[in-house]
């Protein structure tokens, strides 16, 4: 008797030993999400989960809004452009990293400086690579200094993460990867690469721009299968996971317990067409404005984006996403899903019994497929060339992709700067290699008043819908799924911000 | 692989001795008994190749055509009053009509394991035979290359190879050729090595027959058994490790109707539509079984009694 | 058996390095390197940056040649993605894999080998179609899809056991059953011929025929016999879960060696990745050392070659 009650308290303790705690019970929240930055440093990781990380870590001297899209000063006080490639910075006073170090115009210009420097192997070069140096002026007042006009300065200055500048020479970043300090409303509180990381309420945040956060621990663990992350989320073992198929979302929308939503983000999918001929390919039909134009009719966009995308997708006319500054929906060309006007083009073109091409990708299968058939109706045999993603980069850079299913995040910027230079500003990237184009865009990026700004790209994004350079698709939503007692509002920038998330009474 | 497959050398000749057993008890079996488990796989198995050869007419849509508006429709056993009629095993997450995708990717799965089969029998059969029959320096070549081969993983092989090459149906024919003839090496090896000192090799060296013959003529006859045996082992191994390689996305490619890819995109919707996964999952099962069955039954038939 | 045991050794190092320079190659052949470092959203020219940062815009000879040079003094380099050297995240996954491992096998055996006696024991009856039923049921079946009905089960619906994660015992035990399953076949029907050969063996008709109770000689003669040529595949198949767990620990988030290497491989850390590789190529030339000596210790033709 006495034997089977202990075989009965070992085999609970046994099987309790990995049980979680309540989430709402002790004012955690644990979520999970399928990937997890080698390295948690902001500059020396590319992935979302990277990115979410260093908001709630770290912070940065100015904060975007995301219900009102304003610039807001956070670790600085104030900003201010002095002439087409200075920002002055005046700092906050009383701001204390993690570690009680206190933070001011020195740690700026010590963090720029750093992660400017070749020997700190910075991996996320896009945060820093807008700016050539920073100096600092007195102990409130730092000058950063741009490599050219820039302008979207602001919107890449919320980006620039801060590091503690005297820990930062002392110890090196690699030692600050693995004990990593930062100014943010939470700190580091465990850090197990490939077990859990674990974040707690800072006590002397500043709170800024971001407020003070009410959870009191994150605890973070990668689970790289979705249908482990759903039995736990089922079970009460997580409180929040995002990233939801369509009919993920659907089912779990009914159960006890849980709360469904979807959320806009930034990111855009398109169709990019090997409008220049760089595939070099005899007789390019994609060289040919009908026929891009035909494959424009021939994919049914709002049909796929009702059925396949999920909830909160829109269909995109533009080759830019409609919240990006300079992003302009007037005097576009937009085309309607019309497969026997798609069919006409073809047959004026030439093409009247269709014609063999390859299309490459490396994510979201099913949308490709959907896409393969619906081409397939017209006459257009697409096969399918399924990639990695680097090669799917590689490939476009080297000419050798005639159509491309792709994805872009513009890394959450909200600015033409971050996608439409990039895909038709004579890059590598550039699958259509328009002079036009490409000058109106550069120069954009160049102006830094916003008004001309946007006098400038417009142009250039007409003549490129006009041109059926891309097609492109629709907007990405992401579809989250939480415990239904945590009050948490998505932002469109995929950006998690639990710093703003609390536990509803 | 994921659990599965290679047993190094010396450890599967102890497998490969030990799965010979034949005790006296035999004898007594009724010969209907014995037989049981080799025509009902034969059965299976001819049942599968038949609705692989006859799925043009057996299906009732085209597996390709998708119809967006059906999608995630139930099979008629799940769902009575969801299901469509003309869809009697419901749809896929774009529409695609299940039955007609079963029935088409039992010649995908047939042919990928034939085929890997055949590949990996070549390559292995050559070098085990070689290894078994000459000894000495070969041996250990081969015994090198198969240690290579087990040393490298196989989804660094996949990765690489499908970067390359894309990911088609040849492509994943020959990856798993490829990787899968170690077994064939170490079985046909001990085999062949048992069958090296018997009297008609030694009359046949003796009477100064050429290499290649006295290979072809006399031991391959002779561990003919053996190799199909495992012959039957590798076909199933390869169909599962297909669809392990689906799983991570290196496998065929979309849309092609493989019931290993189909059982990968099943997977998302499993907690919520388990028949999508179930399906497909059984029908490799059924075949995975039914050829390990085949091969078994062969093997009770054509040993000796006693041990080899 | 010293000038076998030296030969093998010598074999190992061959194959060692051939596996390194392999991997080598298929690492780069896969794909871009710089360009996963950079990320999916980076710029040509800070790709470009990084390959030259990194040095993999030097000739690839060079660039192994750089990496052996190096491991041959003891020096595995650092991962490209975590701030850790191989040595130590290997150290840190290596452990719950040989865990998962070890406990698979256990499950296993513990399947296998009463299924096995029982079947031998009863041959030819229905237990023993059954258990060759059972046995080989758990083969046919992708292991993933297994992995996750025992989620469904086990973890879900009943709720005795935690899903993911690497904190507690429980953590390993569905997918110690998920990997161990697969191996009960064969160490199942090895169990059984075993059995069965022994069984019918003299001195265990005499030691029955003395007046033994039917249990004794099973467990004092049979099994012991029985036994050694399972434990010699039970330490093979040991090897086969060590290094094919990669899908089991995604499933189930375990932080193990198998989901490094997936990861390592997909992204190309061209130097965890060989960590690995030496560790499990290291792991095989042990193992199949091993066996060959057990393997040459019952039988006396093998030694003499």
């Amino acid at each position: 008797m006495r034997f089977g009650t202990l075989a009965a308290a070992l085999a609970a303790t046994l099987l309790s030993a990995g049980a979680a705690k309540a989430g709402p019970a002790d004012n955690s929240l644990r979520w999970a999400s399928d990937s997890e930055p080698a390295n948690i440093l902001p500059y020396y990781n590319n992935v979302r989960e990277g990115v979410v990380l260093s908001y709630l870590a770290w912070d940065a001297p100015i904060y975007r809004d995301p219900a009102s899209g304003e610039y807001k000063p956070h670790l600085a006080e104030s900003f201010k452009l002095l002439d087409d490639t200075t920002i002055e910075l005046k700092m906050r006073p009383g701001i204390v990293a993690h570690n009680g170090e206190t933070i001011d115009a020195n740690d700026v210009a010590q963090t720029v400086n750093a992660m400017l420097d070749p020997a700190n192997k910075v991996i996320a070069f896009n945060r820093i690579s807008w700016l050539k140096s920073a100096e600092v002026v007195d102990d409130r007042t730092v000058r950063l200094t741009m490599a050219k006009p820039f302008g979207p300065w602001q919107e890449y200055l919320t980006t620039l993460a801060i590091l503690p500048g005297d820990l930062l020479k002392s110890e090196g970043v690699e030692a600050l990867a693995r004990s990593p300090v930062g100014t943010g409303p939470y700190r580091v509180a465990e850090l197990s690469p490939g077990r859990q990381i674990v974040l707690e309420r800072f006590d002397k945040y500043f709170g800024g721009a971001k407020g003070q956060p009410s959870i009191e621990k994150l605890v973070f663990r990668r689970i790289p299968e979705r249908n482990t992350q759903m039995a736990e989320l089922m079970t009460g073992g997580l409180d929040w996971i995002w990233r939801l198929q369509p009919d993920q979302a659907r089912n779990l929308k009914g159960r006890r317990g849980i709360r469904v939503v979807s959320g806009e983000t930034i990111r855009i999918f398109y169709l990019g067409l090997d409008a220049a001929g760089r595939t070099g390919t005899e007789n390019n039909p994609l060289t040919d404005l009908r026929v891009r134009r035909a494959i424009n009719h021939a994919i049914d966009r709002p049909g796929i984006v009702r059925n396949l995308v999920g909830e909160g997708a829109q269909v995109l006319n533009t080759p830019c996403h409609p919240e990006q500054f300079g992003c302009t929906q007037d005097g576009i060309t937009k085309y309607d899903y019309d497969p026997a006007k798609a069919k006409a083009l073809l047959a004026e073109a030439g093409y009247a019994d269709g014609f063999d091409v390859s299309i490459t990708a490396y994510r979201e299968r099913p949308w490709v497929e959907a896409i393969i058939g619906n081409l397939r109706a017209v006459g257009i045999r697409a096969k399918l060339n399924w990639v990695q993603a680097d090669t799917f980069s590689g490939d476009t850079r080297a000419g050798k992709v005639q159509m491309g299913f792709g994805s872009w995040g513009s890394t959450s910027l909200y600015d033409v700067a971050a996608l439409t230079t990039y895909f038709f500003g004579k890059t590598p990237d550039d699958q259509a290699r328009d002079d036009t184009v490409a000058q109106a865009l550069l120069a954009g990026d160049a102006a830094t008043d916003p008004a001309k700004r946007k006098e400038l790209y417009a142009p250039a994004i007409r003549r490129i819908t006009e041109q059926a350079y891309w097609v492109p698709l629709w907007t990405f939503p992401l579809t989250y799924a939480t415990n239904e007692k945590l009050d948490f509002t998505p932002s469109a920038d995929e950006v998690p911000r639990f710093f703003n998330s609390r536990w509803k009474q | 692989m994921p659990g599965s497959t290679p047993v190094s050398a010396p450890g599967e000749e102890l497998a490969a001795q030990a799965a010979l057993p034949v005790p006296a008890a035999r004898r007594r079996r009724p010969r209907w008994q014995r037989n049981l488990g080799l025509i009902s796989s034969a059965l299976v198995l001819a049942a599968i190749v038949i609705a692989a050869l006859a799925a043009p007419w057996l299906a009732p849509h085209d597996p390709y055509v998708q119809s967006l508006n059906d999608r995630l429709l139930p099979p008629f056993f799940v769902d009575a009053e969801r299901a469509v009629p003309s869809h009697p095993l419901g749809t896929d997450n774009l529409g695609r009509d299940y039955l007609s995708r079963l029935l088409y990717g039992a010649r995908i799965s047939l042919l990928i394991g034939f085929f890997a089969m055949v590949v990996s029998g070549l390559i292995g059969t050559v070098m085990g035979v070689l290894a078994g029959y000459f000894g000495g320096r070969t041996d250990t070549v081969v015994s090198f290359l198969v240690t290579t081969r087990l040393s490298l993983p196989i989804i660094m092989v996949a990765l690489a190879v499908v970067s390359v090459f894309g990911g088609s149906l040849e492509v994943v024919v020959l990856v798993l050729g490829f990787l899968l003839w170690d077994r064939f090496a170490v079985v046909m090896r001990s085999a062949t090595h048992q069958v090296r000192g018997r009297e008609y090799i030694l009359a046949a060296q003796a009477i100064g027959c050429s290499v290649p013959r006295i290979l072809w003529q006399e031991v391959l006859p002779n561990v003919l058994s053996s190799l199909v045996v495992i012959a039957s082992y590798e076909m199933a191994q390869a169909i599962l490790l297909e669809a392990a390689l689906s799983f991570l996305g290196l496998g065929v490619q979309p849309p092609l109707p493989s019931w290993g890819l189909m059982v990968s995109e099943a997977k998302e919707v499993m907690l919520f539509e388990p028949w999508m996964i179930m399906l497909p999952g059984a029908a490799i099962c059924v075949l995975v079984l039914a050829i390990n069955l085949l091969g078994d039954g062969i093997r009770d038939l054509t040993v000796p009694e006693g041990r080899a | 058996m010293l000038r076998f045991a030296a030969r093998r050794l010598l074999l190992a190092l061959a194959v060692a390095f051939t596996v390194s320079a392999i991997a080598f190659m298929l690492l780069r052949l896969s794909g871009d390197l710089a360009t996963t470092l950079a990320g999916q959203e980076a710029r040509a020219e800070d790709v470009e940056r990084i390959r030259q940062q990194f040095g993999l815009d030097q000739p690839l000879i060079l660039q192994y040649g750089d990496w052996l040079w190096r491991a041959l003094r003891g020096d595995f380099g650092r991962s490209l993605f975590y701030p850790e050297s191989v040595g130590a995240l290997i150290r840190d996954r290596l452990p719950n894999t040989a865990l998962l491992a070890s406990l698979g096998l256990l499950i296993a055996l513990a399947f296998s080998i009463p299924l096995g006696m029982a079947a031998a024991f009863w041959r030819n009856s229905w237990i023993d179609r059954m258990a060759l039923m059972l046995a080989v049921l758990g083969q046919a079946m992708p292991n993933f899809w297994f992995a996750l009905l025992l989620v469904f089960f086990f973890g879900m619906t009943l709720g005795w056991l935690p899903i993911s994660g690497t904190d507690g015992f429980a953590n390993f035990i569905m997918p110690a059953m998920a990997l161990g399953w697969y191996a009960t076949p064969v160490l199942m029907r090895l169990t059984r011929a075993g059995m069965v050969d022994v069984l019918a063996a003299d001195y265990v008709r005499t030691a029955h025929a003395k007046g033994l109770p039917l249990r004794v000689v099973l467990i004092k003669h049979a099994l012991r016999n029985a036994v050694v040529p399972v434990v010699a595949l039970a330490a093979v198949q040991f090897g086969n879960m060590l290094s094919g767990s990669v899908v089991i620990e995604t499933v189930f988030a375990l932080q193990g060696i198998g989901y490094l290497a997936w990861e390592s491989i997909s992204r190309r850390d061209f130097p965890v990745v060989q960590g690995i590789l030496l560790v499990v190529a290291l792991f095989y030339v042990v193992l199949t050392l091993l066996t060959d000596l057990l393997n040459a210790w019952l039988d006396p033709r093998i030694r003499s070659r």
